[in-house]
């Protein structure tokens, strides 16, 4: 409400109550004069009459009675002659107004006793008209100076002060009450807005909110709670909350964990699984405070906000589990890690125990084949002596006894020259090599042995001493004289196995030597029956030997190794009724 | 006859070899245990020399190379119980003819090569 119909109500009401008091004043004044006129009648009436009767015969003489009556009453009296006297005269004499002078001849003409108040310089007068009874026409009148209509008319001017006053406190109490009711009305309208905007934020907030009372019956719910247990609102109000649990049992084990709750501190983000109307169960994360905080949280109502996170923690169990299954593999992964470590440490430390062997065996085999050389040599000397002995059974014996020992000791001789195959180490480093010199040089250096056992072609054309070894130019950076003793190593087991089988001009060892994509590829093929398939799994592995007399087995495995360290590759596999060895060299790059 | 030179430190096994050769009939045999005095003492009328290769007064590669520097022609046959494949190919490149390995298959071999060099 503004100020200005404020005030202008205000103003109105205090018009309304001045007049409406004034009235009841007016009233309560005329009664008083009125009575008090009608006293002063009677008064002056009773006063006349007792001198009337007194002096009934001294009537005519008033003007003798004028002179009593003025000692009586303290009053001025005179006679008005209603036919010879106008009442302009007493007008003038008394200076009365136009209305006194109307309504005293109005008085006068119904001929009536009557009193009239009259305010003169020097105060308040009753003016009494008395009809004289001597002289109909005649009145007496008297003019008494009164107390009490001065008393009155006074009174009356303090009253309406008092009035106005009054009025006045009356206006300013009703602004006050205005005001009063006036804010009141705004912070009424106030608190309405509010509680409208917070019911608009409850009923549209994006997670469920609950209000149970202390017997647990719901008294609030809002949309997206009714929206994530599948009811209504209706359905749900008035409804205790065992409505939302999937059974008793599970509603008075909520029950327990909110108590247990409780004793920690507070209720929050407890996840439960509760029920949808639809039967469907979900997962709820709640929260619960009390309404009043003075109050103990199960005495009173409780506030509650219920989240559905039946997907997050479906999310949550997928990514457990795949958490659980990365764990698992990467457990597994470890353990063949570690059991690969093993099988490497293994292979390090077969490797490290062959590597001993090899440096010890560079001295040991020097120190042993001294010897070695010498009893061969004498033994075979003294089977030949033995050839001179006479007694046929002893020299039969002898020779037997001779001839075993150096079987022994070739055995002996074979296993330090294994020994010594292993112990080669070179510390050349890598140059250019022209791979077909190698394979000449490996060549010229078993031709000695290869003379007698068969042909050997390399590259299509028969090997003797005189083959240039530059004929062909296939390019490799290794280490030159290492790959010179894989090609001697494969050589020689080719003319091993050859030697078992055939004439000298059945058997053929090929060699070719030629460059494929980014390799050289150096082929040994021969006609020897090939190798047991048994064998040729393993044929690169230590200790894999075909031979029942000499090696050890380890030139294959040396080789390869050779091979690996040059960036080379060797396989073996039959063709035709033969062995192949192949190996591949990265070329070098011109 | 021919005039055949051992070279060995080794006495046991120069000693062996000489009596191999000897008993044969066909060859003269001169031996050395210490190569600084066989290089003073060999003449030019030696056909073959078998060569030690681990000698402590001086190493047979050295000898080989100052023999073959002197008698270009002179055959010589390296013997090695300690034997690299580096020591034959190096020993080839410097002009020795062939390479014993120790212990020898047989005595025979000893022999078998001297004659495949001289005949």
């Amino acid at each position: 409400m503004s100020n200005y119909k404020r005030y202008t109500t205000l103003g109105a009401f205090s018009i309304l109550l001045f007049f409406f008091i004034f009235m009841i004043q007016q009233r309560m004044y005329n009664s008083n004069v009125k009575m008090f006129l009608e006293l002063e009648v009677l008064f002056e009436q009773s006063i006349y009459d007792a001198l009337s009767l007194k002096h009934a015969e001294l009537s005519s003489d008033l003007e003798h009675i004028l002179e009593i009556e003025r000692t009586i009453s303290g009053a001025q009296y005179f006679t008005f002659d209603a036919k010879k006297q106008t009442l302009s005269h007493i007008k003038e004499f008394y200076s009365l107004s136009l209305d006194d002078l109307k309504y005293i001849e109005d008085k006068i003409k119904q001929s009536h006793n009557f009193s009239y108040p009259l305010k003169l310089e020097e105060g308040w007068y009753a003016v009494t008209f008395i009809k004289n009874l001597q002289h109909p026409d005649t009145f007496i009148v008297s003019f008494r100076k009164s107390q009490v209509l001065e008393n009155i008319y006074t009174n009356r001017l303090k009253q309406l002060f008092i009035l106005v006053l009054i009025v006045v406190i009356l206006s300013y109490m009703l602004n006050l009450l205005l005001l009063r009711a006036k804010k009141l009305t705004s912070e009424k309208n106030k608190i309405a807005l509010a509680l409208q905007e917070t019911n608009l934020y409850f009923d549209n907030a994006m997670i469920g909110f609950l209000v149970i009372d202390k017997n647990k019956k719901i008294i609030k719910a809002n949309r997206f709670l009714c929206k994530e247990f599948g009811f209504s609102k209706e359905e749900l109000i008035g409804k205790t909350t065992d409505i939302l649990h999937i059974s008793p049992l599970s509603y008075a084990k909520w029950c327990e964990l909110i108590t247990t709750k409780l004793k920690e501190g507070s209720v929050e983000y407890v996840r439960y699984k509760m029920k949808r109307k639809n039967g469907e169960e979900i997962y709820v994360e709640a929260s619960g405070v009390p309404f009043d905080k003075e109050k103990d949280f199960l005495e009173g109502s409780t506030v509650w906000t219920m989240k559905d996170i039946t997907q997050q923690v479906e999310n949550e169990n997928i990514i457990k589990e795949q958490e659980e299954y990365l764990q698992q593999r990467v457990v597994e992964e470890v353990q063949k890690n570690i059991e690969r470590t093993k099988a490497y440490e293994e292979e390090k430390l077969r490797d490290v125990k062959f590597s001993a062997i090899g440096k010890l065996s560079a001295g040991i085999t020097h120190e042993i084949n001294t010897p070695l050389t010498y009893i061969k040599g004498n033994l075979e000397m003294m089977k030949l002596d033995m050839q001179d002995i006479s007694d046929a059974s002893l020299k039969q014996e002898l020779t037997a006894s001779c001839t075993n020992l150096q079987e022994g000791v070739n055995r002996i001789a074979t296993i330090i020259s294994s020994m010594q195959e292993m112990a080669q180490q070179s510390n050349e480093t890598k140059e250019p090599v022209n791979i077909y010199d190698t394979l000449v040089t490996a060549l010229i250096l078993a031709h000695n042995r290869s003379k007698h056992i068969c042909k050997i072609y390399l590259n299509n054309k028969e090997f003797t001493l005189n083959t240039s070894k530059t004929e062909f130019e296939c390019i490799c950076t290794l280490q030159k004289q290492r790959i010179e003793q894989v090609w001697i190593v494969i050589i020689n087991n080719a003319l091993d196995e050859l030697q078992k089988k055939g004439t000298f001009q059945e058997r053929r060892l090929r060699i070719d030597c030629f460059v494929k994509e980014q390799y050289v590829v150096v082929k040994f093929k021969d006609n020897g029956g090939g190798i047991d398939e048994e064998i040729l799994a393993q044929i690169f592995e230590p200790f894999v030997s075909t031979k029942t007399h000499g090696g050890m087995g380890v030139g294959l495995s040396i080789s390869k190794k050779i091979l690996q360290e040059q960036d080379g590759i060797i396989e073996a596999y039959n063709e035709d009724g033969g062995a192949v060895f192949e190996v591949k060299l990265l070329k070098s790059a011109i | 006859m021919k005039n055949i030179v051992i070279i060995d430190d080794e006495v046991e096994i120069a000693f062996m070899i000489e009596k191999f050769l000897s008993k044969s009939g066909n060859y003269h045999v001169k031996t050395f245990h210490n190569p600084l005095v066989a290089l003073e003492s060999i003449q030019d009328d030696v056909d073959v020399v078998l060569l030690d290769i681990m000698m402590p007064q001086m190493g047979g590669m050295e000898v080989l190379q100052k023999l073959k520097e002197k008698y270009p022609k002179m055959h010589i046959i390296m013997m090695t119980a300690y034997s690299t494949l580096d020591k034959v190919l190096d020993s080839h490149r410097h002009g020795a003819v062939h390479y014993l390995m120790k212990p020898f298959k047989s005595l025979g071999e000893i022999s078998a090569k001297i004659e495949e060099i001289t005949t």
